[in-house]
């Protein structure tokens, strides 16, 4: 019913914000639950609260309503010029939507915070390389 | 804790709804009916602004009632009773009302919302349905074109209730079919406005009261200051609209399945065949317990939902499945009505017939019954 998508916009609003679950929960006088639920679509969320979250977001009501396309959202969060249609296609292609997602919350962290996730990646991947080989 | 007592006004209120719908509503049903769709008559809904029941969820500020949903629940169960039509009618004006009450203008609240309050009988229409978008509501064609500061709109609107004697109508747009949601747009557009005209008038099966146009918009011009909500918002607006106008969908169904199983329980006592009344054939009765039992949850079901939303809870859920319940309930018993009054009960001029053919539409209207399920599956 439209649901779904909203709450997909929203999940990607937030994350691109940089807050996490508890604390949007939070600002918005909701709980945790309900908000997994707004995101999963499981639960409709309401004007006067979608208002609100667009306020503390600082989106366009209109851009959880807009068809989901992930590639011009990322765009936008690293203030790129929209695709056109066809680079677009090409470019969904090369990022993954989780890719995308994880570039623009890095770039909505702090140097710190950024430094910190450079930091958890390098050993990670140390760590993987001495797993597999 | 759940509490099942009506307030001293609630008693009150309800004494007054079942007085006007017993004595001055359910003597006209009948004829109603019989005069069909090609003419509205303004009486029964004049009867209702003498006592500011037409729209009563109208704000008390803006001179309405101000009734909340549950109070609401319990006039359209009693008008539904005497006549589904009629019921339909008051629900179609709390419709076309709430995207107002929710988001409207201070300016468009104090234009549009005391006249459905007033005493004289204003109607008010809520057109979305479109010759091609029914269940789809997000594919609508009418399309609202912004130039020069002003809105043209243009489009094809189907089965509008009050269509053509309503004196206001709430109208969902869209400013580029390809934007689907986000590009959906919600207008008040006063009676007539140039370019609004009244299309071909439906004629139905039941609900023969209520008026059903389509209406044709050919380049309407109206400035933004006639726009509901805030930009990007009339999906969520339309939504939410649906969803408080479900429950009252519900209570329409819980009246009409009412008076079909109080008219078959007392013919089923008058009756008599094989020496004794057919009530006491156990099939008969059973079929009417059977019924009760039904009505009763349905009504449960809307009085939560209302609660719900009374009390600014999640009321999704609830409100589609007390409209599902509603609407399956009044089919079901004016069947079984039907059914047990035998021949007696086709007739025309019986209620009972009115009633089948009334309770027909509950599962289209608001919705149809497939599209309650979908909306509650998806919260599964
Ligand atoms: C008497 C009357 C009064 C009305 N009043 C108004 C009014 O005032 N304003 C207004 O805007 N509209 C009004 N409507 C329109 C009404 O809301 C629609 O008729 C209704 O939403 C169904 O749309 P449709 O008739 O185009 O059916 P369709 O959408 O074409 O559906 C046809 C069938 O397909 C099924 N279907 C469609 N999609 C799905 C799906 N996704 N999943 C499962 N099944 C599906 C439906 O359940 C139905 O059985 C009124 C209709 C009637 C009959």
């Amino acid at each position: 019913m439209g649901y779904k998508s909203i709450g997909r916009q929203l999940q990607l609003a937030r994350e691109q914000a940089g807050y996490s679950q508890e604390q949007l929960a939070a600002k918005i006088g909701c709980s945790q639950s309900t908000l997994s639920n707004y995101e999963k679509g499981r639960r409709r969320i309401y004007l006067a609260q979608l208002e609100k979250i667009a306020e503390i977001l600082n989106k366009p009501v209109q851009f959880f309503l807009q068809p989901i396309d992930h590639e011009n959202a990322v765009r936008q969060e690293v203030c790129l010029p929209a695709a056109a249609p066809s680079e677009a296609t090409a470019a969904v292609q090369d990022i993954k939507s989780r890719e995308q997602n994880l570039l623009a919350l890095f770039q909505s962290l702090s140097p710190e915070g950024q430094q910190l996730i450079m930091d958890f990646a390098l050993w990670l991947k140390k760590r993987e390389v001495g797993e597999n080989g | 804790m759940a509490d099942f007592n009506l307030s001293p006004e609630q008693e009150q209120l309800l004494e007054e709804f079942r007085d006007i719908a017993l004595h001055k509503i359910a003597p006209m049903a009948a004829e109603l009916d019989e005069a069909g769709d090609g003419r509205f008559d303004f009486g029964p809904v004049r009867v209702l602004a003498e006592h500011n029941f037409l729209t009563p969820t109208i704000p008390c500020e803006y001179g309405g009632r101000g009734l909340d949903y549950f109070t609401t629940s319990l006039l359209l169960e009693e008008l539904a009773a005497a006549c589904a039509g009629v019921a339909t009618v008051v629900t179609a004006n709390i419709h076309a009302a709430s995207p107002i009450v929710l988001a409207g203008t201070g300016q468009q609240k104090k234009t549009y919302l005391p006249l459905l309050a007033s005493r004289k009988a204003h109607l008010a229409a809520l057109a979305l349905t479109e010759p091609e978008a029914g269940s789809d509501i997000a594919s609508i064609s009418t399309l609202a074109v912004k130039n020069n500061g002003f809105w043209n709109i243009s489009g094809t609107k189907e089965f509008v209730i009050n269509g053509g004697v309503a004196s206001f109508t709430t109208l969902f747009a869209t400013t580029g079919p390809d934007k689907k949601r986000s590009g959906m747009i919600a207008f008040v557009l006063p009676a007539g406005i140039p370019g609004l005209k009244e299309g071909a008038v439906r004629h139905k099966l039941g609900i023969r009261y209520v008026r059903t146009t389509q209406l044709v918009l050919d380049r309407v011009h109206v400035p933004d200051e006639m726009v509901i909500g805030s930009q990007g918002s009339a999906y969520l607006l339309l939504m939410q609209t649906f969803d408080r106008g479900r429950a009252l969908a519900g209570a329409v169904g819980v009246g009409l399945a009412r008076a079909a199983y109080e008219f078959a329980l007392e013919f089923s006592k008058k009756r008599h065949q094989f020496g004794r009344p057919v009530f006491d054939q156990q099939a008969v009765a059973f079929n009417l317990a059977d019924l009760l039992v039904k009505i009763e949850a349905a009504r449960l079901l809307v009085w939560k939902a209302c609660w719900l939303i009374d009390n600014d809870l999640d009321y999704t859920m609830l409100s589609s499945m007390a409209k599902l319940a509603g609407s399956s309930v009044a089919q079901e018993a004016a069947a079984a009505a039907m059914d047990i009054c035998g021949g007696r009960g086709y007739l025309k001029g019986c209620p009972v017939e009115k009633y089948l053919r009334d309770a027909r539409v509950m599962s289209l209207i608001e919705g149809t019954n497939n599209i309650q399920k979908a909306v509650i599956a998806s919260q599964l």
